[in-house]
């Protein structure tokens, strides 16, 4: 069996990649990649922690959180395809209208 | 079990999809019944959950609670989303997408309304998403607006941030206990306060509620979204998406994690005091009413996050009573504001900058009505006496000072009044500044709502005790450890 | 339980992917060499054309798809995903005796997403040109 570190360092990495990607890149549809990203790290974790006290609970948990990572992912697909309607980019940079 | 305790989130569910439904089939310019429909729908859903006050279960495997907490914040939500959906009526007229609107309203409204009753992570998390995820589309509801789109991009990251940071934080807690059960996990946190996971969780968690808590420092998404957004929709961001998370917050730290309560309750302490400090000074220079009222929407968060600071029954119940009143003269002042920006839009179809302060110039004899009830909320929101936003500042500043926190007490009520000075602009604006302008018709759905939501406001200043006395009830729920 | 780590176990059980990643690392190389060897060459200019039989190719490779084909991967990504709750519920329908409650809380859930597909079909979100 392979130790749970190992998972949980593995799932830490992946959260890490996913949150440099989310602060450093500029593209609607990277952002969406990396949130992906982080989301599933935190499943991994679940499902890691799930074999580890050999309690179902975190499986189901990781199932849910699947559904509504596809959710989230298909909202933030149509507020991307709408901005691309009016603006004809996704680059968020070009997206600073509102500041203060 | 019995099904009639979640009478309230059913009928919601099923208003919700009949209006949907119904939405379907209609032609747009009848479209204005389903507002009605979503109205009553949430009102028979609020004389549910009055009628079953003081009731106290278990349903679904002990996955949901029912109790003076649920209750309460259930009770909130349902009066800011009678709020939205009333003004909505008017928002939405002559809109082809008019049911969407409604339909996401109730469904985030139900996710509020089971993370007040979550008695499991799982819940809470999947309810809070539900809640979330129905924000982002009304975020960005008028698709041809660029500032609404914008906001409702700028809103969707920063929640899916935070939906990821919160994930992470329950895995751990998770793994540390091998329970998702928020009681069990109270039983449980004994392992979690020993091991470097429980300091890991609280950090992840705090970040993933304080995002949507708004607290400075994470706190950038939300004047842009609350100042994009169609202002009804802010209402119900700032009102109730906002409530829900500091009441998943009462339930993560105040009852699961509370052998951590060494470690958070300093975090707290700073994030308190920065944030109303931050709110406040910055809403004071801000031109857009809408964006002040976000700034100040925030300095209200870093009050209520003082509860978590001072942990006695009292102060608990006065952040929850603050919750309850805010909820009130938020909601209001946002429905005011939609109120103005109509009439703005109304006279000149190309307005760039609709929520600006000059529009409310002389709005004392263009709208006596809005102007009157924004003046009310305004000098709630201030901590005028006689107003729910004294009765809840004095309840929890007094129980702080009382619990020896004098030094956080002197600041927030620092603040109180520095906010003076923005509130009193907008006063300014509307009475005291001459315009030309003659009078116009007040939207009478907006008015409508903005009459509730004033008399809620007076009615919790004036008869504020039993609220206070149950707000207390609904805190002794988080300090005796869930059931 | 972790902290006992059996070096011998964990390296048995990677014994197969080690023979696979050889494979796959030997064959290719192998395969070119063939080729190389075997297979006739022609110097032709026609060799150089995009389409060896002659055509001639039309437009810009890089074409933009009509916007409306997100809106098809949307609603599949969200369709193809609600079964994921069936899963679960296959593995405890049956020895837990709640068989009459599972079936008719799925009844309501595909009820629900059925809702969606009629949402979808009356706003013609699956028609591909409106």
């Amino acid at each position: 069996m392979i130790p749970i570190a190992l998972y949980l360092a593995l799932a830490a990495i992946i959260f890490s990649v996913g949150l440099y990607g989310l602060m450093t890149q500029r593209s609607g549809i990277r952002i969406l990649m990396c949130v992906e990203l982080m989301l599933n790290a935190a499943n991994l974790n679940l499902v890691a922690f799930s074999s580890y006290h050999h309690d179902l609970t975190g499986q189901v948990f990781a199932l849910f959180s699947i559904a509504l990572a596809a959710c989230e992912a298909a909202i933030g697909f149509a507020i991307l395809m709408a901005l691309y309607r009016m603006k004809d980019t996704i680059s968020l940079d070009h997206i600073n209208i509102l500041r203060w | 079990m019995n099904l009639m305790l979640v009478a309230p989130e059913l009928t919601i569910a099923v208003t919700g999809l009949a209006v949907l439904l119904i939405g379907l089939f209609l032609p747009t310019d009848s479209k204005k019944i389903l507002g009605y429909l979503a109205s009553l729908g949430v009102l028979i859903a609020l004389a549910l959950t009055v009628s079953s006050l003081g009731t106290e279960a278990l349903l679904f495997y002990n996955t949901v609670s029912i109790d003076a907490l649920s209750q309460f914040f259930k009770i909130v939500f349902l009066v800011v989303a009678l709020l939205f959906t009333i003004a909505g009526i008017k928002y939405t007229e002559g809109n082809s997408n008019t049911e969407e609107f409604f339909t996401l309203g109730l469904f985030a409204t139900i996710g509020m309304m089971f993370v007040a009753s979550a008695n499991d992570l799982m819940v809470l998390f999947v309810a809070f998403e539900l809640a979330s995820l129905a924000t982002y589309a009304l975020a960005g509801f008028e698709k041809k607006n660029i500032k609404s789109l914008e906001a409702a991009m700028k809103y969707f990251i920063i929640g899916s941030l935070s939906a990821a940071l919160m994930l992470l934080g329950i895995s751990y807690v998770y793994g540390a206990t091998g329970t998702t059960s928020i009681p069990e996990i109270a039983a449980n946190s004994a392992t979690l306060a020993s091991s470097p996971i429980g300091i890991v969780a609280v950090v992840l968690l705090l970040a993933g509620f304080g995002f949507k808590i708004a607290l400075v420092p994470f706190h950038m998404w939300a004047p842009d979204t609350y100042q994009g957004s169609p202002s009804v929709v802010s209402a119900l961001l700032a009102a109730g998406s906002k409530k829900m998370g500091i009441v998943a917050a009462l339930k993560v730290f105040v009852v699961a994690l509370i052998a951590l309560k060494a470690d958070w309750q300093i975090a707290f302490a700073i994030l308190a005091v920065i944030t109303m400090t931050y709110g406040n000074v910055v809403a004071l220079k801000q031109t857009s009413v809408k964006r002040m009222l976000a700034y100040s929407s925030l300095a209200q968060a870093g009050y209520i996050t003082m509860a978590f600071v001072v942990l006695t029954p009292i102060a608990l119940g006065g952040g929850i009573f603050y919750a309850l009143s805010h909820g009130f003269m938020k909601a209001g002042a946002f429905i005011a504001t939609a109120a103005v920006t109509y009439m703005v839009l109304s006279e000149n179809k190309d307005s760039a900058d609709p929520d600006h302060i000059e529009n409310f110039r002389g709005l004392g004899k263009r709208m006596p009505i809005t102007a009157l009830c924004m003046t009310i909320f305004v000098f709630a929101l201030a901590g005028i006496p006689l107003t729910a936003g004294y009765m809840s500042k004095f309840v929890l500043f007094s129980s702080t000072i009382q619990s020896g926190f004098v030094w956080l007490a002197v600041i927030a009520i620092l603040n109180s009044a520095i906010s003076l000075g923005y509130y009193a602009k907008i006063v300014k604006y509307m009475y005291f500044l001459p315009t030309d302008s003659e009078k116009v018709s007040e939207p009478f759905p907006y008015t409508i709502a903005m009459i509730i939501a004033a008399v809620g406001v007076l009615a919790l200043g004036f008869w504020s005790e039993p609220f206070v006395h149950w707000a207390m009830e609904a805190a002794s729920v988080l300090l005796t450890g869930g059931m | 339980m972790s902290g006992i780590i059996d070096i011998s176990n964990i390296a048995n059980s990677y014994i197969p992917v080690a023979v696979i990643l050889i494979v796959a690392l030997v064959m290719p190389p192998i395969t070119m060499l063939i080729i190389k060897l075997v297979s006739p060459r022609s110097k032709a200019s026609a060799k150089y054309a995009t389409y060896e039989a002659g055509s001639v190719p039309v437009g810009n490779a890089r074409i933009q798809f009509n916007v409306e084909y997100y809106l098809y991967a949307i609603a599949f990504v969200l369709f193809d995903i609600e079964v994921l709750f069936l899963y679960p519920w296959t593995t405890i329908f049956k020895g837990h005796d709640i068989t009459s409650i599972a079936t008719a809380e799925m009844l309501v859930f595909i009820f629900v997403v059925l809702f969606g597909y009629v949402y979808l079909i009356k706003k013609e979100a699956l028609k591909w040109m409106k």
